[in-house]
C-alpha cells in the first residue's frame, strides 16, 4: 500500500479544475468587469435638487466627470474600489468626482463639516451606501451615529415614537434630510393629544422652533422650578398660558413678568393700598388664610395691642398711613387731660394703663434723700405735674429760718438727706479762708449775722491793729500772711525798685530814712550822688555804666555814643581819647587824635577814614575814581608810586605828558588822540585829511617830513611837485588816489561842440607858455568873427 | 449494522436540516424577508456551511490517509463526512438567499453538483466490502464478489476523477467568493 500523505483533493485532475476555474473566474472576472460578484445594482438616481443651505446637491443633476448617476459607472469597480496594495481609500475615489462634497469637508459651516468635525473618522460609506439597487435611497443614517446633537437640536425627547417604536430620519424629515417642516410637528403630536395641542398652538403659535430650540429644555419634562419662577401651590396648577400670555418665542417666555401684580393686579381686594407684592402676606397656597406679620410694620404688636382688633385701628380698614403715635389713638381716653403730653408710652407700657411707671429721676428734678419719700402732691400742687418749680425755695420757703439773709438756695449749705447738719464752704465764696482766717468765729467777721456784703479787704477788719500807722498802705496781705502776722515778708522785688546785688544787702534804712517808705525815689542820685566821682561828667544814671553788684568793674558800652568803636579802637585805652577823664565834648574826627600821625603831611586831607579803616592804618583802599583822574584800562594796575613820584599825591598834572615822555620824532604829547589806557597800540584815524587809494598805504614820514604832524598843508602840490610843463597844481582835477593815469575832459569852452574835435589842435595849439587857465583863440583865430 | 452506520448520517443530516429549516422559518417571518446573504443571518449560515464543506473535504481525507493516528472508526468519520457534506451545503444554499447570478450562483451550482456526486459516490462506495474499521477487504470470496468488485472500484476510480474536480473548482469558487466578499463588503475596500 503505497503511502499517501497528500490530501485527497490534490489529485492531478482536481489541481488542474481549480487552475481551470480560476482562470474561468478571472476571464470573467475581466470580461464582467465586476458583476461576476453579484454586488447589487448601483444607484441610478440623477438627484433633484434638495434646497436647504448645507445641502451639497445644490448641483443636483448636473454630471460629475461626465457621469450622471453611480450606474453609469457600473462593472467599473477601480472608479470607487481601491486596489488591496493601494494605501488609499474608497472615500478618497468619492472625493475625486465629489470635489465639492471635499471642500465642505473642511468647512464646520456645512453639513458635511459639521459631520467630520463631530467624528474624524467618518467616511462616505457611512452614510452614503450603494449596490442597493436602481432607486434605493443615496442616504442610509440606520447606520451611521447621525450626531444630531450637534447640528443643533437634540434628540432625548424623540428616541421613541408614541407607539413605542423607534424613530426613524424620515419620521421628521420626510422629503429631505437637511430641511424640516414644523408641520410634521403639529402632524405627530396632534395625534398623541389633539386637546393638549389645540390649546397650546391655540397659546403659543405655530412656529414650534421659536422655543422647542433643540436642546429639549422646554418640553413635556420642563421643569419650572429650574427657571427663575418656580411653580409652587396653586402655581402649579395654572395652565401656562395664564400667565404666559401671547407668548410666541423662547425669549417671550423668559421675560414674562415674575411679579404678583402683573398677574394679580386687576383681582386686588385691598384695591391697591397694600402694594403690589401680594407675597407679603399671601402664599401661593391660596389666597386665604392670609398672614400679616405686624412686626414686619414699622409698628410692632405687644402687649395688650396683640388682642386689639385691627379695626380699632385701621378704621375703615384703611391700613395704610395709620399713625403710629400713641395720641392718636389714646387721645379720647388720656387722664391726665394732655397735661404730661402725647407720649403714654413714656410712663405706661402695653402691658396696661397701670402700673404706670414713671422715673423722676429722668426729669430735670431727679429726687434724691426725702424728697424720695414725699407724696407727689406735696410738691406738685393738685395734680398739676408739669411746670412744677425745681428750686429749692418755691417749696422751702416758709420754713427759711435764715429769713432769707442766705439766699434762696437752700442746697448751697443744705442737701436733700436732711436740713442738718448743714456744711457752709467758704471756699466756694470769693472770699476763702485759710490760715487764722479758719479759726475765726463767724461772727468775728459777720457781725449781726450778716453774711451778704461783708467787704474781703484786709483792712475792714484789721485796720485798729495797723502798726504801720498806714504808711504801708491798707493791703496788709502784700506782706503778711493769714498764717500769723509775723513773719513778715516784703518782697521788694514786687516794689517798683527791686532789689539786685549790693542792694540786696543794703539795710532798710540806707534808703527809706526815718522809716519812711513810700515816695522812697528810684534814681540812682538820689542815694549815690555823693560818691560820684565823674563829678556829675557822666550824668546822674550811674546804671549805664555800673551794675548793683559792684561799682567795679564799670561797663561803658561806647557804641551807646555817637562815637562806635569799631577795629583798633576797642583796644584802645580811654585815656588815649579822652585826656583828663573829660569825656564830654571828645571830638569824633579823625585828625584831632590822628594828625600828628599822617603820614601824608595833610595832602589827603583830614578824613583819615576815606581811605582807611579802624581795622588797621594799612590796608587803606583809595577809591581814585573819587579823584578828578579816574583809573582806567592799564591806569588801574599801576603802581601809586609810579604816578605819584616823591609820596606827592596833590597838584600832580593829568595830562599825559606829565607820565608819558613823547618818543623821539613822535606825534606830540596829546596820547590820548591816538592811544587809550586800555590799548597802547595807538590807532589814529587820519580824519583832517581821509586817506584814500594809494595814500593810504604810503609812511607817515613820506608826507610828514621833519617829524612835524600838525600844519601840514593839504594840497597836493605841497607833496607833488608839478611836473615841467603841466597842467597847474590841482592834481585832482585830473588825478585822484586811485588812479594816477589821468584822465582830463576838456571843458566846451568856444560853443562849438569839443574844442579837440573841432579843432584837432594839441594842447599848446591854445595854451602856449603853460597857462592852462585861460585859452587864446586868436592865435588861430583873428578878432574877425566871420573868420 | 453497516446498514445502520451507513444512514445515520443521512438521518442526523435530515434532523440538522430540519431544525436549521425551522430556525430559518422563524427569522423569515421575524423579518418578514428572505434573509439576505450580506445580513448577519445569512452571513452565518455562509460561514457555518463553508467550514462544514471544508471538515468535509479536510477532515475525513486527513482520516483517511493517516494509517498511524486512528481517531475513530473510518466509518464513524465516513458518517460525520456524510453530515457535513449534506448539512454545510444546505446552510449554503439558505445563504444565497435564493439568488443564483455570478460567481456565487455558480459555487452554489458546484455545490449542487458535488452533493450529487457524494450520494453517487456514497453508494458505489458502500459496494466494497470493508471491515468493520471500514478497510476494504483485499481478498474477497468468490467469483461474482471478485468481478463486481473490480467493477466496483473501476466505478470509484472514475468517481472520483469526477468528483474531486468538482470539489476542487467548487473550492476555489468559494475561496474567490469568500475573498472578494471581505474585500468589497467587510474591509470596505
Amino acid at each position: 500500500m503505497m503511502k499517501n500523505t497528500r490530501l485527497g483533493c490534490f489529485t492531478t485532475t482536481g489541481i488542474m479544475a481549480a487552475v481551470l476555474t480560476l482562470l474561468i473566474v478571472t476571464g470573467f472576472a475581466f470580461a464582467s468587469g465586476g458583476t461576476l460578484f453579484s454586488p447589487g445594482q448601483l444607484n441610478a438616481q440623477v438627484g433633484a435638487p434638495l434646497g436647504g443651505v448645507s445641502s451639497n446637491n445644490a448641483r443636483a443633476g448636473a454630471p460629475l466627470n461626465g457621469v450622471s448617476s453611480h450606474a453609469e459607472i457600473a462593472g467599473k469597480c477601480n472608479l470607487c474600489h481601491v486596489p488591496f496594495w493601494s494605501s488609499s481609500t474608497m472615500a478618497d475615489r468619492c472625493v475625486v468626482c465629489h470635489t465639492d462634497v471635499a471642500a465642505q469637508w473642511q468647512d464646520p459651516a456645512t453639513l458635511h463639516g459639521t459631520l467630520s468635525q463631530d467624528n474624524p473618522n467618518l467616511v462616505c460609506l457611512n452614510c452614503h451606501p450603494d449596490h442597493r439597487g436602481p432607486d434605493s435611497p443615496l442616504i442610509d443614517l440606520s447606520k451611521a451615529n447621525f450626531p444630531h446633537t450637534t447640528l443643533g437640536f437634540l434628540l432625548t425627547a424623540h428616541q421613541l415614537k408614541s407607539d413605542g417604536s423607534s424613530f426613524s430620519c424620515n419620521d421628521c424629515h420626510s422629503k429631505v434630510y437637511t430641511g424640516f417642516d414644523q408641520n410634521i410637528c403639529t402632524t405627530c403630536h396632534f395625534q398623541m393629544d389633539a386637546t393638549f395641542m389645540q390649546n397650546h398652538v391655540l397659546n403659543f403659535g405655530i412656529d414650534c422652533l421659536s422655543c422647542h430650540d433643540g436642546a429639549d429644555t422646554y418640553g413635556k419634562y420642563f421643569d419650572h422650578n429650574s427657571a427663575p419662577f418656580q411653580l409652587t401651590g396653586m402655581h402649579t396648577q395654572v395652565l401656562c398660558a395664564q400667565c404666559h400670555v401671547n407668548t410666541r418665542t423662547l425669549a417671550d417666555l423668559k421675560s414674562t413678568p415674575q411679579d404678583c401684580a402683573t398677574c394679580h393686579g386687576g383681582k386686588d381686594v385691598h384695591q391697591g393700598r397694600l402694594g403690589s407684592d401680594c407675597g407679603s402676606c399671601h402664599t401661593t397656597a391660596g389666597w386665604t388664610p392670609a398672614s400679616y406679620d405686624h412686626n414686619l410694620a414699622a409698628f410692632k404688636l405687644d402687649g395688650l395691642h396683640t388682642s386689639v382688633a385691627c379695626a380699632d385701628c385701621h378704621i375703615n380698614h384703611v391700613l395704610q398711613g395709620t399713625p403710629k403715635d400713641c395720641n392718636s389713638c389714646h387721645a379720647i381716653k388720656d387722664v391726665h387731660q394732655g397735661r404730661l403730653g402725647t407720649d403714654c408710652g413714656s410712663c405706661h407700657s402695653t402691658d396696661g394703663w397701670t402700673p404706670a411707671k414713671f422715673d423722676h429721676n429722668l426729669s430735670i428734678f431727679k429726687l434724691t434723700g426725702q424728697h424720695v419719700t414725699v407724696a407727689c402732691a406735696d410738691c406738685h400742687i393738685n395734680h398739676v405735674l408739669q411746670g412744677t418749680p425745681t428750686n429749692c425755695f418755691a417749696c422751702h420757703a416758709s420754713k427759711d429760718t435764715h429769713k432769707g439773709a442766705l439766699g434762696t438756695t437752700c442746697n448751697t449749705c443744705h442737701n436733700a438727706a436732711a436740713w442738718k447738719p448743714a456744711f457752709y464752704d467758704h471756699n466756694l465764696s470769693t472770699f476763702k479762708l485759710t490760715g487764722q482766717h479758719t479759726t475765726v468765729s463767724c461772727l468775728g467777721c459777720h457781725a449781726d449775722n450778716v453774711f451778704k456784703g461783708t467787704p474781703s479787704d484786709c483792712y475792714s477788719c484789721h485796720a485798729a491793729k495797723d502798726t504801720h500807722n498806714g504808711n504801708l498802705g491798707k493791703n496788709c496781705g502784700s506782706c503778711h500772711s493769714t498764717s500769723g502776722w509775723a513773719p513778715t515778708t516784703f518782697n521788694h522785688n514786687l516794689a517798683t525798685f527791686q532789689l539786685t546785688g549790693q542792694h540786696t544787702k543794703s539795710a532798710c534804712t540806707s534808703c527809706h530814712a526815718n522809716n519812711v517808705f513810700w515816695g522812697t525815689p528810684a534814681d540812682c542820685s538820689s542815694c549815690h550822688a555823693s560818691k560820684d566821682t565823674h563829678n556829675g561828667q557822666l550824668g546822674s544814671n550811674c546804671g549805664t555804666c555800673h551794675s548793683t553788684g559792684a561799682w567795679l568793674p564799670a561797663t561803658f558800652d561806647h557804641n551807646i555814643s555817637s562815637f562806635k568803636l569799631t577795629g583798633q579802637h576797642v583796644n584802645v585805652a580811654c585815656a588815649s581819647c579822652h585826656n583828663n577823664n573829660v569825656f564830654k565834648g571828645t571830638p569824633t574826627n579823625c585828625n584831632t587824635c590822628h594828625a600828628a600821625q599822617d603820614n601824608h603831611n595833610g595832602q589827603f586831607g583830614t578824613n583819615c577814614g576815606s581811605c582807611h579803616s579802624t581795622s588797621g592804618w594799612l590796608p587803606a583802599t583809595f577809591d581814585h575814581n573819587l579823584s578828578s583822574f579816574k583809573l582806567t584800562g592799564a591806569h588801574t594796575s599801576v603802581n601809586c608810586s609810579q604816578c605819584h613820584t616823591g609820596s606827592n599825591y596833590s597838584g600832580l598834572s593829568s595830562t599825559c605828558a606829565a607820565c608819558h615822555a613823547e618818543p623821539a620824532g613822535h606825534f606830540g604829547t596829546d596820547c590820548a588822540q591816538c592811544h587809550s589806557t586800555s590799548n597802547w597800540n595807538a590807532s589814529y584815524s587820519h580824519t583832517g585829511f581821509p586817506l584814500t587809494g594809494a595814500h593810504s598805504s604810503l609812511s607817515c614820514t613820506q608826507c610828514h617830513t621833519s617829524g612835524s604832524y600838525t600844519g601840514l598843508s593839504s594840497t597836493c602840490a605841497s607833496c607833488h611837485s608839478e611836473p615841467a610843463n603841466h597842467y597847474g597844481t590841482n592834481c585832482a582835477q585830473c588825478h585822484n588816489t586811485s588812479n594816477w593815469n589821468a584822465i582830463f575832459n576838456h571843458p566846451n569852452s568856444c560853443g562849438e561842440g569839443g574844442c579837440l574835435n573841432h579843432h584837432g589842435a594839441t594842447c599848446a595849439n591854445c595854451h602856449p607858455s603853460g597857462n592852462y587857465t585861460s585859452s587864446d583863440c586868436t592865435i588861430c583865430h583873428s578878432n574877425n568873427p566871420g573868420d | 449494522m453497516t446498514q445502520y452506520s451507513g444512514n445515520r448520517g443521512l438521518w442526523l443530516s435530515f434532523l440538522a436540516a430540519i431544525l436549521i429549516s425551522a430556525v430559518y422559518a422563524i427569522v423569515v417571518f421575524w423579518t418578514r424577508a428572505i434573509p439576505p446573504a450580506g445580513a448577519l443571518f445569512g452571513h452565518l449560515l455562509g460561514i457555518l456551511g463553508f467550514i462544514l464543506m471544508l471538515m468535509t473535504e479536510i477532515l475525513y481525507s486527513i482520516r483517511k490517509r493517516s494509517r498511524s493516528a486512528r481517531w475513530g472508526s473510518m466509518a464513524s468519520w465516513l458518517q460525520f463526512h456524510i453530515f457535513t457534506g449534506l448539512v454545510g451545503p444546505y446552510l449554503v444554499l439558505l445563504h444565497s438567499s435564493w439568488k443564483f447570478n455570478g460567481l456565487a450562483g455558480a459555487t452554489t451550482l458546484l455545490t449542487f453538483l458535488i452533493v450529487i456526486s457524494g450520494f453517487i459516490g456514497r453508494y458505489i462506495y458502500t459496494q466494497i466490502p470493508r471491515t468493520l474499521d471500514g478497510v476494504e477487504i483485499e481478498t474477497p470470496s468468490g467469483q461474482f464478489q471478485a468481478n463486481s468488485l473490480a467493477r466496483a472500484r473501476w466505478l470509484l476510480a472514475i468517481w472520483h476523477i469526477i468528483h474531486i474536480p468538482i470539489g476542487m473548482a467548487l473550492f476555489t469558487a468559494a475561496f474567490i467568493h469568500i475573498g472578494a466578499a471581505l474585500y468589497y463588503a467587510t474591509l470596505l475596500r
